[in-house]
Protein backbone atom coordinates (compact mmCIF):
# COMPACT_ATOMS: atom_id res chain seq x y z
CA UNK A 1 0.00 0.00 0.00
CA UNK A 2 1.40 3.63 -1.19
CA UNK A 3 1.51 6.47 1.48
CA UNK A 4 -1.23 7.94 -0.48
CA UNK A 5 -3.30 5.08 -0.38
CA UNK A 6 -2.79 4.42 3.39
CA UNK A 7 -4.55 8.78 3.98
CA UNK A 8 -6.50 9.11 0.99
CA UNK A 9 -10.00 9.68 2.41
CA UNK A 10 -11.57 7.14 -0.03
CA UNK A 11 -9.55 4.14 1.24
CA UNK A 12 -11.94 3.65 4.56
CA UNK A 13 -10.78 0.51 5.33
CA UNK A 14 -7.41 1.13 4.82
CA UNK A 15 -5.04 0.18 7.24
CA UNK A 16 -3.25 3.09 9.20
CA UNK A 17 0.54 2.08 9.23
CA UNK A 18 2.56 3.59 12.53
CA UNK A 19 4.14 6.66 10.57
CA UNK A 20 7.95 5.95 12.17
CA UNK A 21 10.22 7.91 9.99
CA UNK A 22 7.34 8.76 7.49
CA UNK A 23 6.48 11.31 9.83
CA UNK A 24 8.82 13.36 7.77
CA UNK A 25 6.99 13.72 5.08
CA UNK A 26 3.35 13.15 6.16
CA UNK A 27 3.12 15.58 8.85
CA UNK A 28 2.79 19.09 8.33
CA UNK A 29 5.55 20.42 10.85
CA UNK A 30 8.06 18.92 9.00
CA UNK A 31 6.95 20.43 5.95
CA UNK A 32 7.18 23.68 7.26
CA UNK A 33 11.03 23.15 8.37
CA UNK A 34 11.59 21.38 5.07
CA UNK A 35 9.79 24.83 3.32
CA UNK A 36 11.05 27.30 6.21
CA UNK A 37 14.68 26.09 5.73
CA UNK A 38 14.37 25.38 2.51
CA UNK A 39 13.47 28.97 1.32
CA UNK A 40 16.07 30.46 3.83
CA UNK A 41 19.09 27.98 1.93
CA UNK A 42 18.01 29.63 -1.93
CA UNK A 43 17.80 32.96 0.07
CA UNK A 44 21.31 32.69 1.47
CA UNK A 45 22.51 31.16 -1.88
CA UNK A 46 21.46 33.65 -4.35
CA UNK A 47 22.61 36.49 -1.93
CA UNK A 48 26.24 35.04 -2.00
CA UNK A 49 26.20 35.02 -5.52
CA UNK A 50 24.39 38.67 -5.97
CA UNK A 51 21.50 37.20 -7.60
CA UNK A 52 18.25 39.04 -7.13
CA UNK A 53 15.41 36.59 -8.04
CA UNK A 54 14.12 36.21 -4.61
CA UNK A 55 14.36 39.46 -3.38
CA UNK A 56 12.28 39.48 -6.82
CA UNK A 57 10.08 37.22 -6.41
CA UNK A 58 9.08 38.14 -2.51
CA UNK A 59 7.36 41.51 -3.76
CA UNK A 60 4.25 42.16 -2.34
CA UNK A 61 2.07 45.54 -2.78
CA UNK A 62 1.81 45.68 1.14
CA UNK A 63 4.03 48.55 1.21
CA UNK A 64 3.06 50.57 -1.48
CA UNK A 65 1.49 53.34 -0.04
CA UNK A 66 -1.07 53.98 -3.07
CA UNK A 67 -3.01 57.12 -3.13
CA UNK A 68 -4.68 56.25 -6.62
CA UNK A 69 -6.40 53.26 -7.95
CA UNK A 70 -4.36 54.01 -11.17
CA UNK A 71 -1.12 54.05 -9.43
CA UNK A 72 -2.12 50.36 -8.16
CA UNK A 73 -2.91 49.28 -11.60
CA UNK A 74 0.24 50.43 -12.55
CA UNK A 75 2.21 48.59 -9.89
CA UNK A 76 0.44 45.68 -10.98
CA UNK A 77 0.43 46.00 -14.75
CA UNK A 78 3.92 46.18 -14.78
CA UNK A 79 4.96 43.63 -12.25
CA UNK A 80 2.76 41.14 -13.89
CA UNK A 81 4.99 38.76 -14.70
CA UNK A 82 6.57 38.52 -11.65
CA UNK A 83 3.64 38.10 -9.64
CA UNK A 84 2.68 35.45 -11.80
CA UNK A 85 6.03 33.98 -11.25
CA UNK A 86 5.62 33.98 -7.25
CA UNK A 87 2.05 32.67 -7.39
CA UNK A 88 3.15 29.43 -9.61
CA UNK A 89 5.93 29.38 -6.89
CA UNK A 90 4.07 29.51 -3.82
CA UNK A 91 1.16 26.78 -5.95
CA UNK A 92 4.34 24.57 -6.36
CA UNK A 93 5.79 24.66 -2.74
CA UNK A 94 2.38 24.58 -1.04
CA UNK A 95 0.65 22.17 -3.67
CA UNK A 96 3.22 19.49 -3.75
CA UNK A 97 3.49 19.01 0.00
CA UNK A 98 0.12 19.15 0.48
CA UNK A 99 -0.27 16.22 -2.16
CA UNK A 100 2.78 13.91 -0.30
CA UNK A 101 0.40 14.16 2.94
CA UNK A 102 -2.44 13.29 0.95
CA UNK A 103 -4.56 16.03 -0.21
CA UNK A 104 -6.28 15.94 -3.43
CA UNK A 105 -4.80 18.57 -6.49
CA UNK A 106 -8.19 18.73 -8.18
CA UNK A 107 -9.53 20.55 -4.88
CA UNK A 108 -6.44 22.20 -3.28
CA UNK A 109 -5.26 24.34 -7.29
CA UNK A 110 -8.54 26.04 -7.52
CA UNK A 111 -8.93 26.96 -3.59
CA UNK A 112 -5.78 28.13 -3.71
CA UNK A 113 -5.58 30.28 -6.58
CA UNK A 114 -8.92 31.99 -4.92
CA UNK A 115 -7.10 32.37 -1.47
CA UNK A 116 -3.96 33.75 -3.99
CA UNK A 117 -6.53 36.64 -5.13
CA UNK A 118 -7.95 37.24 -2.06
CA UNK A 119 -4.65 37.68 -0.70
CA UNK A 120 -3.14 40.11 -3.06
CA UNK A 121 -6.80 42.36 -2.19
CA UNK A 122 -5.70 42.40 1.17
CA UNK A 123 -2.33 43.20 0.68
CA UNK A 124 -3.76 46.13 -1.53
CA UNK A 125 -5.97 47.50 0.91
CA UNK A 126 -2.72 47.60 3.92
CA UNK A 127 -0.77 48.80 1.31
CA UNK A 128 -3.35 51.66 0.72
CA UNK A 129 -1.87 55.25 1.67
CA UNK A 130 -4.78 56.00 4.30
CA UNK A 131 -4.86 52.31 5.71
CA UNK A 132 -3.77 53.21 8.95
CA UNK A 133 -5.93 55.75 9.53
CA UNK A 134 -8.60 53.61 9.59
CA UNK A 135 -6.75 50.57 11.20
CA UNK A 136 -7.05 48.21 8.35
CA UNK A 137 -4.29 46.33 9.69
CA UNK A 138 -3.73 43.35 7.22
CA UNK A 139 -4.15 40.24 9.61
CA UNK A 140 -7.86 42.50 11.06
CA UNK A 141 -9.08 42.53 7.42
CA UNK A 142 -7.64 39.42 5.90
CA UNK A 143 -9.49 38.09 9.20
CA UNK A 144 -12.60 40.04 8.95
CA UNK A 145 -12.99 39.67 5.13
CA UNK A 146 -12.72 35.92 5.48
CA UNK A 147 -15.51 35.45 7.84
CA UNK A 148 -17.86 37.09 6.05
CA UNK A 149 -17.16 35.30 2.87
CA UNK A 150 -16.86 32.08 4.87
CA UNK A 151 -20.79 32.81 6.25
CA UNK A 152 -22.58 34.50 3.83
CA UNK A 153 -21.00 32.61 0.53
CA UNK A 154 -21.69 29.29 0.64
CA UNK A 155 -18.22 28.22 -0.46
CA UNK A 156 -17.89 23.84 -0.95
CA UNK A 157 -16.35 21.94 1.90
CA UNK A 158 -13.42 20.89 -0.63
CA UNK A 159 -12.00 24.37 -0.72
CA UNK A 160 -10.97 24.37 2.98
CA UNK A 161 -8.09 21.90 1.33
CA UNK A 162 -5.99 25.08 0.46
CA UNK A 163 -7.29 26.88 3.50
CA UNK A 164 -4.22 25.30 5.62
CA UNK A 165 -4.29 27.62 8.69
CA UNK A 166 -1.82 25.40 10.88
CA UNK A 167 0.48 24.75 7.55
CA UNK A 168 1.03 28.73 6.63
CA UNK A 169 1.33 29.81 10.37
CA UNK A 170 4.11 27.12 10.53
CA UNK A 171 6.03 28.30 7.73
CA UNK A 172 5.65 31.61 8.73
CA UNK A 173 7.41 30.95 12.50
CA UNK A 174 10.02 29.27 10.16
CA UNK A 175 10.73 32.06 8.66
CA UNK A 176 10.41 34.06 11.20
CA UNK A 177 13.60 32.47 12.76
CA UNK A 178 15.78 33.93 10.13
CA UNK A 179 14.88 37.26 11.82
CA UNK A 180 15.33 36.09 14.92
CA UNK A 181 18.85 36.35 16.26
CA UNK A 182 19.99 33.33 18.12
CA UNK A 183 21.26 34.99 21.50
CA UNK A 184 17.65 36.51 21.88
CA UNK A 185 16.32 33.40 21.88
CA UNK A 186 18.76 32.15 24.34
CA UNK A 187 18.79 35.32 26.54
CA UNK A 188 14.91 35.90 26.13
CA UNK A 189 13.89 32.23 26.28
CA UNK A 190 14.06 31.63 30.06
CA UNK A 191 11.76 34.32 31.22
CA UNK A 192 9.11 33.19 28.30
CA UNK A 193 8.82 29.63 29.82
CA UNK A 194 8.98 30.31 33.38
CA UNK A 195 5.90 33.06 32.29
CA UNK A 196 4.31 30.47 30.45
CA UNK A 197 4.68 27.48 32.55
CA UNK A 198 2.88 30.28 35.44
CA UNK A 199 -0.12 30.76 33.17
CA UNK A 200 -0.20 26.92 31.55
CA UNK A 201 -0.32 25.27 35.50
CA UNK A 202 -2.77 28.18 36.84
CA UNK A 203 -5.22 28.76 34.46
CA UNK A 204 -5.34 24.64 33.47
CA UNK A 205 -5.67 24.05 37.00
CA UNK A 206 -8.42 26.74 37.60
CA UNK A 207 -10.50 25.68 34.66
CA UNK A 208 -10.56 21.86 35.63
CA UNK A 209 -11.61 22.55 39.27
CA UNK A 210 -14.22 25.26 38.43
CA UNK A 211 -14.94 23.13 35.87
CA UNK A 212 -15.72 19.59 38.22
CA UNK A 213 -16.10 21.07 41.52
CA UNK A 214 -18.64 24.08 41.10
CA UNK A 215 -20.57 22.94 38.02
CA UNK A 216 -20.30 19.26 38.22
CA UNK A 217 -18.69 18.80 34.48
CA UNK A 218 -17.75 15.94 33.33
CA UNK A 219 -13.54 15.41 34.49
CA UNK A 220 -12.64 14.83 30.81
CA UNK A 221 -14.51 17.58 29.48
CA UNK A 222 -13.06 19.54 32.46
CA UNK A 223 -9.11 18.17 31.48
CA UNK A 224 -9.40 18.82 27.63
CA UNK A 225 -10.82 22.67 28.01
CA UNK A 226 -8.46 23.07 31.27
CA UNK A 227 -5.85 22.19 28.47
CA UNK A 228 -7.57 23.91 25.56
CA UNK A 229 -7.65 27.59 27.55
CA UNK A 230 -4.16 27.11 29.45
CA UNK A 231 -1.68 25.91 26.45
CA UNK A 232 -2.79 25.73 22.49
CA UNK A 233 -6.28 25.70 21.72
CA UNK A 234 -7.92 23.34 19.74
CA UNK A 235 -4.36 21.15 19.14
CA UNK A 236 -3.79 20.97 22.61
CA UNK A 237 -7.05 19.76 23.50
CA UNK A 238 -6.75 17.17 20.93
CA UNK A 239 -3.65 15.69 22.10
CA UNK A 240 -5.31 15.61 26.19
CA UNK A 241 -8.57 14.38 24.64
CA UNK A 242 -6.69 11.00 23.24
CA UNK A 243 -4.65 11.11 26.32
CA UNK A 244 -7.93 10.90 28.56
CA UNK A 245 -10.30 8.93 25.99
CA UNK A 246 -12.49 11.96 26.03
CA UNK A 247 -15.64 11.76 23.54
CA UNK A 248 -15.73 13.63 20.36
CA UNK A 249 -18.26 16.03 21.84
CA UNK A 250 -15.42 17.21 24.60
CA UNK A 251 -13.24 17.80 21.89
CA UNK A 252 -16.07 18.77 19.35
CA UNK A 253 -17.20 21.46 22.66
CA UNK A 254 -13.18 22.49 23.18
CA UNK A 255 -13.30 23.62 19.49
CA UNK A 256 -16.38 25.98 19.83
CA UNK A 257 -14.70 27.61 22.96
CA UNK A 258 -11.43 28.25 21.91
CA UNK A 259 -12.44 29.58 18.45
CA UNK A 260 -15.21 31.92 19.84
CA UNK A 261 -12.87 33.25 22.91
CA UNK A 262 -9.94 33.38 20.33
CA UNK A 263 -12.32 35.65 17.44
CA UNK A 264 -12.83 37.73 20.34
CA UNK A 265 -9.94 37.86 21.76
CA UNK A 266 -7.98 39.06 18.16
CA UNK A 267 -10.65 41.54 17.41
CA UNK A 268 -9.99 43.14 20.96
CA UNK A 269 -6.45 42.92 22.58
CA UNK A 270 -5.05 45.11 19.74
CA UNK A 271 -7.71 47.66 20.86
CA UNK A 272 -7.16 47.43 24.90
CA UNK A 273 -3.24 47.23 24.19
CA UNK A 274 -3.25 50.90 21.79
CA UNK A 275 -6.07 52.14 24.39
CA UNK A 276 -3.38 51.15 27.39
CA UNK A 277 -0.56 52.11 25.29
CA UNK A 278 1.96 49.18 25.39
CA UNK A 279 5.05 49.17 24.11
CA UNK A 280 4.65 46.34 21.47
CA UNK A 281 6.71 43.45 23.04
CA UNK A 282 4.93 44.21 26.37
CA UNK A 283 1.75 43.77 24.17
CA UNK A 284 3.45 40.85 22.17
CA UNK A 285 3.91 39.16 25.58
CA UNK A 286 0.24 39.97 26.76
CA UNK A 287 -1.07 38.39 23.38
CA UNK A 288 1.30 35.23 24.18
CA UNK A 289 -0.54 34.76 27.39
CA UNK A 290 -4.14 35.17 26.57
CA UNK A 291 -4.51 34.38 23.27
CA UNK A 292 -5.20 30.24 22.81
CA UNK A 293 -3.97 29.68 19.25
CA UNK A 294 -0.34 30.75 17.43
CA UNK A 295 -2.38 31.66 14.38
CA UNK A 296 -4.76 33.84 16.20
CA UNK A 297 -2.70 34.92 18.76
CA UNK A 298 -0.37 35.95 15.79
CA UNK A 299 -2.90 38.27 14.07
CA UNK A 300 -3.57 39.70 17.15
CA UNK A 301 -0.24 40.17 18.01
CA UNK A 302 0.76 41.72 13.89
CA UNK A 303 -2.20 43.68 14.12
CA UNK A 304 -1.09 45.61 17.05
CA UNK A 305 2.68 45.44 15.96
CA UNK A 306 1.05 47.20 12.87
CA UNK A 307 -0.91 49.73 15.07
CA UNK A 308 2.19 50.66 17.53
CA UNK A 309 4.61 50.83 14.28
CA UNK A 310 7.12 48.07 15.30
CA UNK A 311 5.64 44.86 14.59
CA UNK A 312 9.05 43.29 14.85
CA UNK A 313 9.05 43.50 18.60
CA UNK A 314 5.71 41.99 19.17
CA UNK A 315 5.42 39.79 17.14
CA UNK A 316 9.29 38.19 18.88
CA UNK A 317 7.12 38.91 22.12
CA UNK A 318 4.41 36.80 21.13
CA UNK A 319 6.69 34.08 19.46
CA UNK A 320 9.11 33.51 22.56
CA UNK A 321 5.58 33.71 24.95
CA UNK A 322 3.46 31.47 23.05
CA UNK A 323 5.68 29.77 21.05
CA UNK A 324 8.40 28.57 22.50
CA UNK A 325 6.93 29.26 26.25
CA UNK A 326 3.35 27.57 25.74
CA UNK A 327 3.43 25.04 23.68
CA UNK A 328 5.99 23.01 25.13
CA UNK A 329 3.81 22.40 27.48
CA UNK A 330 1.22 19.82 25.39
CA UNK A 331 3.46 16.98 25.69
CA UNK A 332 3.99 17.28 29.29
CA UNK A 333 0.04 17.94 29.72
CA UNK A 334 -0.37 14.90 27.32
CA UNK A 335 2.02 12.55 30.00
CA UNK A 336 0.32 14.16 33.27
CA UNK A 337 -3.21 13.66 32.21
CA UNK A 338 -2.93 10.48 30.73
CA UNK A 339 -1.36 9.24 33.98
CA UNK A 340 -4.44 10.82 35.74
CA UNK A 341 -6.83 8.85 33.51
CA UNK A 342 -4.79 5.75 34.51
CA UNK A 343 -3.55 5.59 37.60
CA UNK A 344 -6.67 8.09 39.52
CA UNK A 345 -9.61 7.80 36.73
CA UNK A 346 -10.78 4.04 35.60
CA UNK A 347 -7.97 2.49 34.84
CA UNK A 348 -9.93 -0.43 32.64
CA UNK A 349 -11.52 2.19 30.45
CA UNK A 350 -8.63 4.42 29.53
CA UNK A 351 -6.24 0.51 28.98
CA UNK A 352 -3.60 2.34 27.62
CA UNK A 353 -0.16 3.03 29.92
CA UNK A 354 1.54 6.53 29.67
CA UNK A 355 4.45 6.69 27.64
CA UNK A 356 6.98 9.62 28.43
CA UNK A 357 8.12 9.34 24.84
CA UNK A 358 4.67 11.24 24.28
CA UNK A 359 6.30 14.51 24.94
CA UNK A 360 8.44 14.04 22.18
CA UNK A 361 5.71 12.37 19.80
CA UNK A 362 3.66 15.23 20.48
CA UNK A 363 5.99 17.93 20.53
CA UNK A 364 5.18 20.47 17.79
CA UNK A 365 8.39 19.76 15.94
CA UNK A 366 8.35 23.08 13.32
CA UNK A 367 9.62 24.62 16.49
CA UNK A 368 12.82 23.15 15.68
CA UNK A 369 12.97 25.25 12.21
CA UNK A 370 12.53 28.02 14.26
CA UNK A 371 15.15 27.52 16.10
CA UNK A 372 17.66 25.81 12.98
CA UNK A 373 16.87 29.37 10.84
CA UNK A 374 17.62 31.38 13.87
CA UNK A 375 20.69 29.75 13.99
CA UNK A 376 21.88 29.18 10.45
CA UNK A 377 20.92 32.93 10.03
CA UNK A 378 23.30 34.41 13.02
CA UNK A 379 26.40 32.31 11.67
CA UNK A 380 25.79 33.33 8.21
CA UNK A 381 25.32 37.16 9.23
CA UNK A 382 27.82 36.95 12.04
CA UNK A 383 30.66 38.25 9.68
CA UNK A 384 29.05 41.78 8.47
CA UNK A 385 29.60 44.80 10.46
CA UNK A 386 26.57 46.71 11.51
CA UNK A 387 26.90 49.21 8.48
CA UNK A 388 26.89 46.37 6.36
CA UNK A 389 24.20 44.51 7.67
CA UNK A 390 21.28 47.64 7.36
CA UNK A 391 22.69 48.30 4.30
CA UNK A 392 23.64 45.37 2.32
CA UNK A 393 22.42 42.12 4.00
CA UNK A 394 19.09 43.69 5.36
CA UNK A 395 18.02 45.13 2.02
CA UNK A 396 18.90 42.06 0.09
CA UNK A 397 18.75 39.22 2.35
CA UNK A 398 16.29 39.35 5.57
CA UNK A 399 13.66 41.50 3.79
CA UNK A 400 12.90 39.40 1.01
CA UNK A 401 12.83 36.45 3.83
CA UNK A 402 10.01 39.14 5.22
CA UNK A 403 8.28 39.58 2.94
CA UNK A 404 7.74 35.65 2.26
CA UNK A 405 7.05 35.49 5.83
CA UNK A 406 4.42 38.50 5.61
CA UNK A 407 2.85 36.16 2.84
CA UNK A 408 2.58 33.23 4.54
CA UNK A 409 0.68 35.05 7.28
CA UNK A 410 -1.88 36.45 4.73
CA UNK A 411 -2.32 33.18 3.40
CA UNK A 412 -3.03 31.96 7.19
CA UNK A 413 -5.01 34.96 8.65
CA UNK A 414 -7.78 34.61 5.69
CA UNK A 415 -7.90 31.00 6.27
CA UNK A 416 -9.00 31.03 9.41
CA UNK A 417 -12.03 33.48 8.67
CA UNK A 418 -12.37 31.06 5.57
CA UNK A 419 -12.67 28.20 7.54
CA UNK A 420 -14.68 29.27 10.29
CA UNK A 421 -18.23 29.08 9.56
CA UNK A 422 -20.42 29.84 12.58
CA UNK A 423 -23.12 27.24 11.69
CA UNK A 424 -20.70 24.36 11.57
CA UNK A 425 -19.91 24.88 15.49
CA UNK A 426 -21.38 23.30 18.22
CA UNK A 427 -23.72 24.85 20.65
CA UNK A 428 -22.22 24.88 24.34
CA UNK A 429 -23.70 24.73 27.35
CA UNK A 430 -23.26 28.03 30.09
CA UNK A 431 -21.75 25.78 32.52
CA UNK A 432 -19.06 24.70 30.19
CA UNK A 433 -18.77 28.30 28.80
CA UNK A 434 -18.49 30.14 32.03
CA UNK A 435 -15.51 28.10 33.81
CA UNK A 436 -13.49 28.09 29.86
CA UNK A 437 -14.38 32.07 30.23
CA UNK A 438 -13.07 31.94 33.89
CA UNK A 439 -10.09 30.33 32.33
CA UNK A 440 -10.07 32.82 29.69
CA UNK A 441 -10.29 35.89 32.45
CA UNK A 442 -7.05 34.21 34.07
CA UNK A 443 -4.83 33.96 31.48
CA UNK A 444 -6.19 37.69 30.32
CA UNK A 445 -5.97 39.06 33.93
CA UNK A 446 -2.18 36.95 34.85
CA UNK A 447 -1.11 37.26 31.94
CA UNK A 448 -1.15 41.05 31.90
CA UNK A 449 0.11 41.41 35.37
CA UNK A 450 3.30 39.34 34.67
CA UNK A 451 3.79 40.97 31.04
CA UNK A 452 2.97 44.83 31.93
CA UNK A 453 4.20 44.74 35.17
CA UNK A 454 6.69 41.65 36.29
CA UNK A 455 8.71 41.13 32.87
CA UNK A 456 7.45 44.42 31.48
CA UNK A 457 11.03 45.81 31.42
CA UNK A 458 12.59 42.50 30.01
CA UNK A 459 9.08 42.71 27.32
CA UNK A 460 9.55 46.02 26.56
CA UNK A 461 13.56 45.73 25.51
CA UNK A 462 12.78 43.39 22.62
CA UNK B 1 0.54 -8.38 10.62
CA UNK B 2 -1.13 -8.93 13.79
CA UNK B 3 -4.09 -6.94 14.73
CA UNK B 4 -4.28 -5.94 18.60
CA UNK B 5 -4.69 -2.71 18.82
CA UNK B 6 -7.25 0.43 17.87
CA UNK B 7 -4.41 1.07 15.14
CA UNK B 8 -5.80 -1.95 13.23
CA UNK B 9 -9.65 -1.56 14.15
CA UNK B 10 -11.48 -0.67 11.72
CA UNK B 11 -13.99 1.73 13.88
CA UNK B 12 -10.74 4.21 14.35
CA UNK B 13 -10.45 7.22 12.26
CA UNK B 14 -7.20 8.00 11.83
CA UNK B 15 -6.73 9.74 8.21
CA UNK B 16 -6.20 13.44 9.31
CA UNK B 17 -8.86 14.21 6.27
CA UNK B 18 -11.23 12.13 7.53
CA UNK B 19 -10.35 13.46 10.99
CA UNK B 20 -11.47 16.99 10.03
CA UNK B 21 -14.53 15.82 8.35
CA UNK B 22 -15.73 14.23 11.57
CA UNK B 23 -15.35 17.14 13.57
CA UNK B 24 -16.29 20.09 11.93
CA UNK B 25 -14.14 23.21 12.90
CA UNK B 26 -11.39 20.66 13.61
CA UNK B 27 -8.95 22.80 10.93
CA UNK B 28 -9.99 26.61 12.13
CA UNK B 29 -7.07 27.01 14.45
CA UNK B 30 -5.84 23.74 14.24
CA UNK B 31 -4.44 20.44 12.09
CA UNK B 32 -5.45 16.97 12.05
CA UNK B 33 -2.00 16.65 9.80
CA UNK B 34 0.01 18.31 12.80
CA UNK B 35 2.95 16.59 15.31
CA UNK B 36 0.50 17.41 18.40
CA UNK B 37 -1.70 14.95 17.42
CA UNK B 38 0.72 12.31 17.28
CA UNK B 39 -0.88 8.86 16.54
CA UNK B 40 -4.59 9.39 17.96
CA UNK B 41 -7.86 9.80 16.46
CA UNK B 42 -11.77 8.93 16.36
CA UNK B 43 -12.82 5.52 17.85
CA UNK B 44 -16.74 5.51 16.23
CA UNK B 45 -17.74 2.84 18.31
CA UNK B 46 -17.34 4.28 21.07
CA UNK B 47 -17.20 8.02 19.86
CA UNK B 48 -14.45 8.91 21.64
CA UNK B 49 -10.39 10.36 21.12
CA UNK B 50 -7.81 7.73 21.47
CA UNK B 51 -4.57 6.99 20.72
CA UNK B 52 -3.36 4.29 18.04
CA UNK B 53 -1.98 2.01 20.81
CA UNK B 54 -4.98 1.48 23.11
CA UNK B 55 -6.76 -1.88 22.87
CA UNK B 56 -10.41 -2.52 23.70
CA UNK B 57 -12.51 -5.96 23.96
CA UNK B 58 -14.86 -4.42 20.77
CA UNK B 59 -11.72 -4.37 18.67
CA UNK B 60 -12.56 -5.29 14.89
CA UNK B 61 -9.49 -5.63 12.79
CA UNK B 62 -9.88 -4.02 9.20
CA UNK B 63 -11.25 -5.98 6.21
CA UNK B 64 -8.45 -5.47 4.36
CA UNK B 65 -5.17 -6.61 6.79
CA UNK B 66 -5.53 -9.99 5.61
CA UNK B 67 -5.01 -8.64 1.85
CA UNK B 68 -1.91 -6.38 3.30
CA UNK B 69 -0.57 -9.44 4.89
CA UNK B 70 -0.70 -11.38 1.83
Amino acid sequence: MSTQETWNESSENAVPRRLGWRELYLKEDWWAIWVGIGLMALAIALFNQGNPLLKTLAINPGGLKWTSFDQLAGHFSSNAQTYFLQFISWLVIFGVSSRVMGIKLSRFIPSFIFLYVLSIIMFSIAGWASAAKFNLEAPLVALVVGLVLANTVRMPDWMDSAFRVEYFIKVGIVLLGATFPITLVLTAGPVAILQATIISVTTCTVIYFVATRMFGLDKRLAAVIGVGGSVCGVSASMAIAASVNAKKDHLYTSVTLVVGWALVMILVLPFISQALGLSAGVAGAWVGTSEFADAAGFAAASAYGKMAGNEDAAIKAFTLMKVIGRDLWIGIWSIVWALIATVVWEKKETGVRPDAREIWWRFPKFVIGFFVASLLMTMVTSGFSADDFNKVVKPNLIMPLVSLRTWAFIFCFLSIGLTTRFRDLKPVGWKTFSAFTIGVLMNVILGYILSVHVFAEHWAAL
Amino acid sequence: MICSTCQDCRHLIIQPDRLEQAIPGLNILSSAYGCVRGETGLCQRHDKFTTARSTCPDFACRTDTSQEAS
